[in-house]
């Protein structure tokens, strides 16, 4: 087995203290005694999910890259092949806590491992009032706070001028005067990216609608991971803890049938993969008084009467299709 | 056009004539004066007005003046010395285009002076007890035996914000002058002083819209009026964007005839259905010039050497291509449309806004550090593209946010958007957008003119209430305003694409060989800054962390070509004109 430090190949019995003989440095792992990786695999998973060092990710995004490894492998063909469903994302979380710990006892925190600041600790910015009068160009709206962190930990507002926000309020510190900001734009444009989960999949006509939002004033696109993405993932999904999804609010019989059983987080996704989409996403022009284009574009009524010029969902599928073949390992694109 | 340079106390003989060589393209006769250990040389085309027609030689005073004045007077060097003793308003709205040096005999004192915004520069260097100033660096590096060495601390800078900023010079020893500022030699001392400075005064009767949008117009149109000095048909730089159509709309105005010149990037270009639906409305000529990175590729090594400082925007060099054909067309002067987004707010306060609400979540995100950030080129990455040598040698950290914190968190403001204006006046536009672009027109003898820069009108974008400039998300606003009856809509109202140079697809495609020659192994090898890897990765069409634009690829190598490209000629090839190129 190879030591991550001094790259030196050493025998079990070498090492029989979960020390390097060469360096000393300490395993983390050690297969001979039931751990399923090596060190040398846990950092390639690392190197994978941060695009070799280039981006911040989330702790969840590790989980799910090993997941990725271990499907692929003999046990985990063996095992999608019978089930296709959520046994192997389960059982891998069981041990995932446990190998993370080890991991970083062994070797420390990986650089780029998102990490929020603690807010009491946060220094506040000093900022001008004439901020809080300008807008952005565009927002995206996110179901949870960690695909936020994943956007803004990657630049990715400053790049593209870009408000970011859960729909629940994080940011907590400027959540609320960026979304007064937002509403400064008549041309804003909105996107949704969520999780496949039965409110994820709503989150966008529920923005479209509400009040608070943007009801009957702006166009909504979904650019988020729905059950139709999700067969590229297969292994992943996890299970769902809603016994009864019903369809409607933005969600199609079928959509709903597969909530019912599953669900599948978008952290599944690599987070260079999801920023490239999302890159995408922003630079297409969507034309909300175009219907279906291609089966790709959809567009929806966000409100329930017809015909009163209320605006509209639209549905975008083909913006995280197109780069599956820059997944690198594979397995992890969706559309 | 035109340039200058001087000298006080023992220069060897021909100091003047061996200074002005180098720029011998800024002009067809040159003029020289000299008395007691003091001296200035002057070279400019003849015939052109607005223009100094030679050095002035008063009682006990001699001026010299490249450029013009706007509104222009018949000899900048006469009005010269009359300014600088404070009579007729004396700098107080002094305003062009310019250049210039008064020399007091009686005092034994020497006053240096650039325009308000930079469009001019001025270099100086002390070198053997005698201190030298001059127009271009490369006149200063013909001084014999000045000992010419890369400043690397410079050169870091470049590559943060790609352009040198400040008063560095990536040559030890060598500084220059920044805009707006006299320089005062005495006794052996340099004292530098502003004489134009910006400060926010916000004017509540621009709150109202209409008075704001008059007052905005009328400024431009005059701007435009004072820079026109009566000659018979003049050249603009037309994009298709705002500020160049405006540019247009104000010109007919005042009765100019226009030819527009606009370039051709083939199926990459983003404005010209803009620019001829400008031209259209307005009845002039346009005419499209292609560029493609085989052109480029070609002009390269004059490029670097007409540019004298390093740019790092790869506009440059469809900027001197477009320079070269206007001037063949048999054009003198040139109008650019410039200056509009550091003025009235453009797209660069929006990535800066949205940073500032989210700052230091993860770390901790200076204002300082989010402005160098928004440059995009390696601000961040020093350890991955630095060797160990040049990462130890470029000293200890915040020389680069140094230059920014005057300007970000300046008492002449209150407003964020002001002061992010302030920096980019003082920065994008006065040290980067301002000096590129009077280098590559007057390269090929075309007066630039800029008539956005202009003082009385930057004082009143500072009296305007912020939402004036940024509404919203709405760009320029004021400026929308004030031009949407006279431009098609699509032009006042679409989203700004910007310069869409496909720098990218040059690099690896038409300048890959210019680039293996630039930034090959072998190459970075001798100069020992850069890190192989890192830049191989660049070569390959890799990006950096975090960034998904593929433009960024091709702006940060053409950024390191450039710094090594002009390392050759000014570093080891002493400014010298490089051979091949007549």
């Amino acid at each position: 087995m190879k030591c991550i430090r001094c790259q030196n190949d050493c025998k079990y019995k070498e090492r029989s203290n979960q020390r390097c003989p060469n360096c000393n440095g300490r395993f983390a792992f050690e297969p001979r005694t039931g751990d399923w990786t090596t060190d040398m695999q846990f950092q390639h998973a690392i190197e994978h999910v941060s695009s070799q060092g280039h981006l911040q990710w989330g702790v969840e995004h590790l989980y799910y890259e090993l997941c990725r490894r271990q499907r692929w492998g003999p046990v985990g063909k063996f095992l999608v092949g019978l089930f296709a469903d959520t046994r192997l994302a389960r059982r891998t979380e069981e041990n995932f806590n446990t190998m993370w710990k080890r991991w970083v006892d062994a070797h420390g925190k990986p650089a780029g491992v998102i990490t929020r600041k603690n807010p009491l600790e946060r220094k506040s910015p000093r900022l001008e009032e004439d901020i809080a009068h300008y807008s952005f160009d565009r927002v995206v709206i996110c179901d949870r706070a960690r695909t936020v962190d994943i956007l803004l930990a990657n630049n990715f507002h400053f790049e593209n001028n870009c408000a970011i926000l859960s729909h629940d309020g994080y940011p907590p510190g400027p959540f609320n005067t960026i979304r007064k900001m937002l509403l400064r734009n008549p041309r804003l444009q909105v996107f949704v990216l969520h999780d496949a989960t039965p409110d994820g999949c709503q989150l966008a006509t529920r923005l479209a609608r509400d009040p608070e939002w943007f009801a009957g004033k702006i166009p909504v696109v979904d650019v988020g991971l729905r059950p139709g993405q999700a067969t590229p993932l297969e292994g992943l999904f996890r299970r769902s803890q809603k016994r009864q999804v019903e369809p409607g609010e933005g969600l199609s019989v079928e959509e709903a049938k597969w909530l019912c059983r599953y669900r599948l987080e978008l952290a599944a996704i690599r987070p260079e993969q999801i920023l490239k989409r999302m890159f995408r996403a922003l630079n297409r022009q969507y034309d909300p008084n175009e219907s279906t284009k291609d089966g790709t574009v959809d567009r929806t009524p966000a409100t329930d009467s017809s015909g009163d010029g209320g605006w509209f969902v639209i549905s975008d599928s083909t913006s995280f299709g197109s780069d599956a073949s820059d997944s690198g390992d594979g397995g992890d694109s969706f559309g | 056009m035109s340039g200058i340079c001087g000298y006080v106390g023992s220069a060897p003989p021909g100091i003047l004539d061996a200074m002005l060589a180098p720029i011998d393209y800024r002009g067809d006769r040159n003029d020289l004066f000299e008395a007691d250990r003091v001296g200035l040389g002057y070279r400019w085309w003849g015939g052109r007005p607005g223009k100094s027609p030679r050095i002035y030689r008063g009682p006990e005073v001699a001026a010299v003046c490249a450029g013009t004045f706007a509104p222009h007077v018949d000899s900048p060097a006469m009005a010269l010395p009359v300014l600088l003793r404070g009579e007729v308003g004396g700098l107080d709205k002094l305003d062009g285009a310019f250049a210039g040096a008064c020399w007091d005999g009686q005092r034994r004192q020497l006053k240096l002076l650039r325009d308000p915004f930079g469009v001019r520069s001025l270099y100086y260097v002390w070198h053997a007890g005698v201190f030298y100033f001059a127009s271009e660096l490369k006149q200063l590096l013909a001084i014999p035996g000045l000992p010419i060495a890369l400043d690397r601390v410079a050169l870091h800078k470049f590559l943060t914000f790609s352009f040198v900023p400040g008063e560095d010079v990536p040559v030890v020893g060598v500084r220059r002058i920044l805009p707006g500022h006299v320089a005062t030699w005495s006794d052996g001392h340099l004292q530098i002083t502003p004489y134009a400075v910006l400060r926010e005064d916000l004017d509540p009767a621009l709150q109202d819209k209409r008075q704001a949008v008059r007052r905005v117009r009328t400024l431009c149109r005059e701007a435009v009026r004072k820079r026109l000095h009566g000659e018979s048909r003049v050249g603009l730089y037309l994009s298709g964007g705002l500020d160049s159509s405006g540019i247009a709309v104000w010109l007919k105005e005042a009765g100019a005839e226009v030819q527009a010149w606009s370039l051709d990037f083939g199926a990459a270009s983003v404005e010209k259905d803009q620019a001829r639906a400008v031209a259209d409305r307005l009845g002039i000529a346009l005419q499209f010039h292609p560029v493609d990175g085989a052109d480029v590729a070609r002009i390269l090594p004059d490029l670097v050497w007409k540019l004298d400082l390093p740019f790092g925007d790869p506009v440059t060099g469809p900027q001197y291509l477009l320079g070269r054909a206007a001037r063949a067309s048999g054009l003198e002067v040139v109008f650019n449309g410039e200056g509009g987004d550091q003025l009235f707010g453009g797209w660069t306060n929006k990535p800066m806004i949205t940073a500032q609400l989210y700052a230091s979540m993860y770390g901790d995100d200076s204002r300082e550090e989010l402005y160098l950030r928004s440059y995009h080129r390696f601000y961040g990455l020093e350890e991955k593209l630095y060797t160990p040598e040049f990462r130890a040698a470029v000293g200890t950290p915040g020389q680069r946010r140094a230059h920014l914190k005057p300007y970000l968190e300046s008492d002449l403001a209150t407003t964020f958007l002001n002061r992010l204006r302030f920096a980019d006046l003082a920065l994008k536009g006065s040290q980067n957008i301002l000096p590129r672009a009077e280098r590559m027109s007057n390269g090929w003898g075309l007066d630039v003119r800029v008539p956005l820069f202009d003082r009385a009108l930057a004082t009143t974008s500072f009296q305007l209430p912020p939402q004036m400039k940024l509404n919203g998300a709405c760009e320029k606003y004021v400026l929308k305003l004030a031009l949407k009856k006279s431009l098609p809509p699509e032009v006042v109202w679409r989203r700004k694409f910007g310069m869409s140079v496909p720098i990218t697809d040059w690099v690896v495609g038409p300048l890959a060989t210019t680039m293996a020659d630039l930034l090959g192994p072998d190459s970075l090898a001798r100069r020992g800054l850069f890190r192989p890897e890192f830049v191989a990765h660049l070569r390959g069409g890799g990006n950096v962390p975090n960034e998904v634009r593929k433009r960024r690829i091709g702006e940060r190598l053409w950024t390191l070509a450039m710094a090594e490209a002009w390392m050759r000629v000014f570093i080891d090839g002493r400014g010298q004109r490089p051979g091949g190129i007549g």
